[in-house]
């Protein structure tokens, strides 16, 4: 289908209000280079933004970052998120989301929130976080409960915690979630960094899928459960943002906007800035939104495939980062002629998870 | 199998909310992490689970108001809404039989 064709409002906007987060986690997908990205917009150029995101469809707003909260204005956000009839979900390290904190949110009109942990006991948690945070995050939880609000528990799943689902299941039930995402980590900006480090082994892979269904059938009467699989062991891939340009778009702290978090390293590809241009008229009219967007742009053996319209072809970011062309068939495809350069990578997955020190190597933390 | 019948008082989860979205001309469900554009009708028996009136109530509702109202479509429509965990069943004493659908798999890759 063609980019013209394909044109339709979008749902969501992934509003990353400030890279500065308390946490320093390996696989943060926060670009690893910062630059420009310490400027932010102010809080009336974000309300802007809100008021063109809904006035062109957006319904769902990710209040995100690094950390949200690092804006003392995020309460003004959420009311004007809520006057234009978005619904709000706050995605949260949990560390500074205090019953005083969250009132004001609540008060302004929040819907939801996202709370990340990154293993199930305190210490481990607390070693991948970078920082004594566990115990916030279990006072946030309550502190959300308490409020009313419904609560998911996310968690990036790698090789140091892919064994834990099942006490990550139930630390979601004791902390009175009501979702629970499970995501294998998707090797971008930090993460990229450190794949050889958090890319677990098929046979973790596995029971983690298998414990996941089991904590599914175990807590499902209270609990959702979301479990989202590392592409990686995939053979057909993921259907990246639901396609470019479709459903998806993302704000960054400068007002820059993208198709996905990541694009921003795909080369020559131009950003533009809400300072600069209306969000309308990125969305529909932007060189970076219709580069990938429909299927006229597909390389084979995406253009004769029938699945095209349900994956896209895959992610591009993983095309240009796997194989140095962001208009590549996403190599996760085991129709991709370049399928090879995965495998190779989930092998050494697999050596390096047999060797000694497999657990204990240094990641490099998130800045 | 949600374990939903005639009797049952259905509401909205918490963090559920019904709109109407301007732009697109279309009812929608929000609700944690998704977006779900409904019909005219299926909006019409959504507002109506306030976990008042039960199933029944509901369906005669609907039959006064439309023709052709099917009392298996609106009981299927239900739940999946429950299992899509997007309604909550009240107590009220109607079965609740265990739910195997909760387990929302591989769908959610972005």
């Amino acid at each position: 289908m063609s980019a013209e064709a394909e044109m339709r409002p979008p749902i969501g906007l992934l509003a990353e209000l400030s890279y500065r987060c308390p946490l320093h986690c390996p696989y943060c997908s926060n670009p690893v280079a910062l630059g420009d990205h310490r400027r932010e917009l102010t809080g009336e150029q974000w309300c802007r933004v809100l008021t063109e995101a809904r006035e062109l469809g957006v319904l769902q707003l990710h209040l995100s970052g690094g950390e949200p909260l690092t804006r003392r204005d995020l309460p003004e956000l959420v009311r004007h998120a809520r006057r234009v009839g978005l619904y709000s979900n706050l995605v949260t390290s949990g560390v500074g989301l205090t019953d005083r904190r969250l009132a004001a949110l609540v008060e302004a009109g929040l819907d939801h929130v996202q709370l990340s942990v990154q293993d199930s006991a305190a210490e481990r948690s607390d070693r991948i976080a970078g920082t004594r945070s566990f115990e916030r995050k279990r006072a946030a939880a309550r502190a959300v409960k308490r409020a009313g609000l419904p609560l998911t528990v996310n968690v990036v799943l790698h090789r140091h915690n892919a064994d834990r689902v099942a006490e990550l299941a139930e630390l979601a039930v004791r902390w009175g979630a009501d979702r629970l995402e499970l995501a294998h980590t998707q090797y971008y900006g930090w993460a990229a960094l450190n794949q050889a480090r958090l890319l677990p082994a098929r046979e973790q892979v596995e029971r983690s899928r298998a414990a996941a269904r089991d904590a599914a059938e175990r807590h499902g009467d209270r609990l959702g459960i979301v479990y989202v699989v590392p592409d990686l062991y995939e053979d057909r891939p993921k259907p990246c943002m639901h396609g470019w340009g479709r459903r998806h778009l993302v704000v960054r702290p400068n007002g820059d906007v993208l198709p996905c978090t990541a694009a921003g390293e795909i080369p020559g590809l131009p950003i533009e800035n809400v300072l600069g241009t209306p969000l309308a008229e990125i969305w529909f009219s932007s060189e970076s939104f219709n580069r990938f967007r429909g299927t006229d742009w597909m390389p084979d053996p995406c253009r004769g495939c029938p699945l095209r319209e349900v994956d896209f072809g895959g992610c591009r970011c993983q095309a240009l980062r796997l194989l140095g062309d962001a208009s590549a068939t996403d190599p996760v495809c085991a129709l991709s002629p370049h399928h090879s350069v995965v495998t190779r990578l989930v092998e050494q997955a697999q050596a390096a998870q047999a060797g000694p020190d497999a657990a204990s190597g240094p990641m490099v933390p998130r800045r | 199998m949600t374990g939903i019948g005639p009797r049952s008082r259905l509401r909205p989860r918490s963090g559920v909310r019904l709109v109407f979205d301007e732009v697109r001309g279309s009812h929608a469900l929000l609700y944690p992490e998704g977006v779900l554009l409904i019909n005219e009708t299926a909006a019409r028996v959504l507002g109506a689970c306030t976990g008042e009136s039960t199933v029944a109530d509901l369906v005669a509702a609907l039959d006064a108001e439309y023709d052709g109202v099917c009392a298996e479509e609106v009981l299927a429509l239900l739940s999946r809404l429950v299992t899509a965990r997007l309604l909550h069943v009240a107590e009220d004493g109607s079965p609740r039989a265990a739910d195997q659908d909760r387990f929302e798999g591989d769908e959610d890759v972005r």
